[in-house]
């Protein structure tokens, strides 16, 4: 591999080659019943150089890399300008990324399957079940001409539930799932919620259009965080797009509320030692107590800003080159109560644990709504029944900074977000009639 | 490749095996501000095996594809796995067929240079930054991409598919310090750089859209009469009823299947959907699904009365239909499941002003920002709205998100417009994790009554 560089490096001044290795091996439950087993290997092997000072990127599955090189030059005549110096040799962060747990062999993983699919059958006859038990591992590489070599591997273990329940013309499904480096009791906690949101769910019960005070569970709330993860990455701060373009160090939110990009959280979904261009993983505050504190930055969103790089150069996709992206994200509320208090707390409201066509939009206007997929009534502290039909809409601006009335002490992954249960004020519902 | 296929899936153990190999080039860019920020080549090269084995699947993929044995014996193995644990998954018959089937050009974007895709979108790009105050910057995304996808079936199925998918979204972004807006154009298709081309005063439009939402106030939320241009349109009969319609929701759950039974009434007489892979140049036109069997236009409502649905060979077996040619995977990392192509609204009588007409309050949503749904319930976003005011259209608003209730919302449409435009646009299509699926939508504008609009009072 140093053979290569060394050889590239005659062609260009800057050369980084990326690669990565990842299998999975899922296995489906479907409608009640064992569907299939898969294994999937991908490998992809990209190639980043700087020629004349301009930018060149090309990507393959195949390990040829003289042809990725050509390919390279050839995108370089036409890539951007680039002057920034790829990172050298660094101390990397000491990150826990594979623990045994996660290594399950595929009869455990269809015994795990079976097991989840007949408590959640054990709700209803009628109740059509069906559940994902996945392993992967992968491994990343980097090398590049100016001396940085890495690696690092990392095992995960995911599961995903799911429930379809008809009846007539009345359709409740939802899903709750985990997606783990280390392997505990998450499925006992997930197989939980589901058998209790379906027995919730078997009654619906009318709403009226108004303001509700709504609790967003962590699995309803990523709708909500996009705008402030889309207005704080780099590339929109960059652009002019984002409003929160000068900003910086302003209070823009109230100071019970805090967010936080981390990448070195042990196990967690997205932690890594390194991110897609070398920079070491590291911890951000986005916002601290209401205030915008840092963007979300690669190396080249940095440079533009005269930044420094937060180590959030990740790839979106096998294709692409790294772009400013939120490893780990943390909300924090101040003054959390109990869950079963925090819900106890509302008069009238709603809870919320999914929602629909609710990242569809503008993100940077703040301005989310979407229909209440899966949502209860609350009355009195009780959850009394399923809404439908319904939109939610907040100004998610506004309502971090005036509408927060309170979160729980427990929090929750919701895939790559750690989250409390956040209840806000003054939420629109709008429905029929 | 073909003889290695044939000899692999021909001396199996599996009682039905299908091995797919795709090598595929993507060229792609994108400029954000004055930045050509990625020109990007890639190439792949991959392969995977499906078997059937005792009524259980399993599915194998690799980049390496020197031992194919290899992962046909494993797919074999979680096959029987599954089979053992009481797999009951039939496929429906289907004739053998051997074909090569060559992208039928308009203009190949591989015979366009590097140069000459970058010049036309720089052009493009310094319309926006021309514009001038309050637009602020641009967003260009193009690719294409080119495939050969190898399929061959132990049921003596060979087909050599050279597949097409190009598209790109263009951009305009306004900010007046506070708020950010955008004006969006966008193109797509399976034969034709040329859709590529000539897109100026598309541009323009866009740059004056992201001006005019600046002073757009957001769309108070409530119940309206609405009325859809073509290009949500297209999306509503995507999300409405495509995704109901694909058998894999119903196939294994009589309750559904009790409502959606062939012959229930949807809407009124004057409603007719149907989804097709026959529109050659559509992103969603496919001669033959990633089962090997030949697409076909599937009417699913006709006359406002179920007709039909779509089908992959397994869910056609197990409801005793016929196979219509849907079973598609967005790659080789993916087997086969229930996807549309192109779904369509077919046209009906109404002017746009017939359709304004007596609606005294309502919205007129213009151009898709996308949608989702859970088979039920259902919403899709618009770029940007006029109100309805007396019959008459008035100030503009923005934030307009929709929702709807397949139950009642089909039954809701009490106009269909004459207008049929074919019209493609980037993005795609999600389900199962495969995003984004290459689907079109044509549909003429709609008048839908009751529908809830998310908003402030």
């Amino acid at each position: 591999m140093q053979d290569f560089l060394t050889r590239a490096k005659k062609k260009a001044q800057q050369v980084e080659l990326y690669q990565t290795i990842v299998t999975e091996t899922p296995v489906r439950y479907e409608n009640n019943k064992l569907k299939g087993i898969d294994t999937t290997e991908k490998r992809l092997h990209a190639l980043r150089i700087v020629k004349d000072g301009r930018l060149g990127f090309a990507t393959s599955t195949a390990a040829d890399f003289d042809k990725l090189l050509d390919a390279a030059l050839t995108t370089a005549q036409f890539g951007r300008e680039w002057d920034i110096p790829l990172p050298g040799q660094t101390a990397l962060p000491q990150v826990e990324l594979q623990h045994p747990s996660t290594a399950v062999k595929v009869d455990d993983m269809v015994n795990m399957g079976a097991k989840a699919i007949r408590r959640l059958q054990g709700c209803h006859p009628n109740l059509l079940a069906s559940a994902t038990v996945n392993t992967k591992t992968g491994t990343t590489k980097i090398l590049n001409s100016q001396g940085f070599a890495g690696e690092y591997s990392k095992s995960t273990f995911s599961f995903m539930g799911s429930i379809d329940f008809t009846e007539g013309k009345n359709m409740l499904s939802m899903y709750s799932g985990f997606f783990t480096g280390k392997l505990e009791n998450q499925t006992e906690k997930v197989l939980l919620d589901l058998i209790e949101n379906f027995q919730h769910g078997r009654t619906n019960v009318p709403v009226k259009s108004g303001e509700y005070s709504v609790i967003f569970s962590p699995h309803g709330m990523g709708d909500i965080i996009n705008p402030l993860l889309a207005c704080a990455n780099g590339l929109a701060v960059e652009k002019g797009f984002s409003p929160w373009k000068d900003k910086l160090g302003e209070k823009l939110f109230s100071d019970q509320f805090s967010l936080y990009d981390d990448a070195t959280i042990p196990y967690a979904p997205a932690s890594c030692l390194f991110d897609g261009e070398g920079i070491p993983a590291s911890r951000t505050a986005i916002i601290e107590k209401g205030k915008l504190n840092s963007y979300i930055l690669n190396l080249v969103t940095a440079k533009a800003l005269g930044l420094k790089s937060t180590g959030n150069g990740f790839r979106s996709s096998a294709g692409e080159l790294s772009g400013p992206d939120n490893s780990n994200v943390i909300l924090e509320v101040a003054n959390t109560q109990p869950l079963d208090q925090l819900i106890g707390s509302v008069q009238r409201g709603i809870i919320i644990h999914s929602l629909m066509g609710a990242w569809a939009g503008n993100p940077y206007s703040g301005q989310v709504s979407g229909n209440i997929d899966l949502g209860f009534l609350i009355e009195d502290g009780q959850i009394k029944g399923r809404v439908k039909d319904c939109m939610m809409s907040v100004n998610v601006f506004e309502a971090f900074r005036t509408q927060i009335e309170g979160a729980s002490a427990e929090k929750e992954w919701s895939w790559n977000m750690l989250l409390p249960h956040l209840k806000l004020g003054g939420v629109t519902i709008n429905t029929k009639g | 490749m073909k003889d290695m296929l044939r000899t692999l899936v021909s001396n199996s153990k599996a009682d039905y095996l299908e091995i797919r190999v795709e090598e595929s080039q993507v060229s792609s860019l994108r400029f954000r501000g004055p930045v050509l920020e990625a020109v990007n080549a890639n190439t792949q090269l991959g392969g995977c095996v499906r078997a059937l084995v005792n009524g259980g699947w399993g599915f194998v993929t690799f980049n390496d594809l020197d031992n194919i044995q290899v992962r046909i014996d494993q797919a074999i193995l979680q096959a029987r796995l599954v089979g053992k644990a009481g797999g009951d998954a039939i496929l429906a018959p289907v004739s053998a067929v051997q074909d090569v089937v060559e992208v039928n050009f308009r203009e190949d974007p591989r015979l366009v240079s590097l140069a000459d895709k970058v010049n036309l979108f720089r052009g493009y790009n310094e319309i926006i930054l021309s514009y001038g105050k309050p637009v602020i910057s641009s967003s260009i995304n193009y690719f294409d991409k080119y495939s050969k996808i190898h399929f061959a079936s132990s049921e003596g199925t060979y087909i050599l598919q050279h597949k097409l998918d190009l598209a790109g979204g263009i951009t305009a972004i306004a900010s007046d310090g506070s708020s950010t807006q955008m004006g969006r154009a966008g193109f797509g298709s399976s034969t034709d750089f040329g859709v590529a081309r000539n897109l100026e005063d598309k541009i323009s439009e866009a740059c004056g859209k992201s001006v005019k939402l600046l002073a757009a106030p957001p769309v108070r939320g409530g119940e309206y009469t609405v009325v859809v241009d073509h290009d949500l349109s297209g999306i509503f009969a995507h999300e409405a009823f495509g995704h109901l319609s694909e058998s894999d929701f119903v196939y294994e759950n009589p309750q559904l299947r009790e409502v959606m039974k062939l012959g229930t009434k949807f809407g009124e007489s004057f409603i007719n959907i149907y989804d097709t892979g026959l529109d050659v140049g559509a992103r969603g036109y496919l001669k033959y699904d990633d089962e090997g069997v030949p697409t076909e236009r599937t009417d699913l409502i006709k006359d406002g009365i179920l007709v039909g649905r779509l089908h992959t060979r397994e869910t056609a077996a197990k409801l005793g239909e016929r196979p219509t040619g849907n079973a598609r995977a967005l790659d080789y990392t993916f087997a086969p499941i229930c996807r549309m192509r192109n779904t369509c609204i077919a046209p009906g009588e109404a002017s746009f002003e017939d359709m304004l007409k007596g609606v005294k309050l309502g919205v007129y949503a213009v151009g898709s920002y996308g949608g989702e749904t859970n088979g039920e319930m259902f919403t899709f976003s618009a770029g940007e709205a006029y109100m309805i005011r007396d019959g008459k259209l008035a100030e503009l608003v923005r934030d307009v998100n929709l929702t709807g209730n397949v139950f009642t919302t089909l039954a809701n449409i009490d106009m269909v417009g004459k207008d049929f435009t074919p019209h493609e646009s980037p993005g795609g299509c999600g389900k199962g994790g495969q995003m984004p699926l290459p689907t079109s939508e044509w549909a003429p504008p709609l008048r839908i009554q009751k529908v809830v609009i998310g908003g402030q009072e």
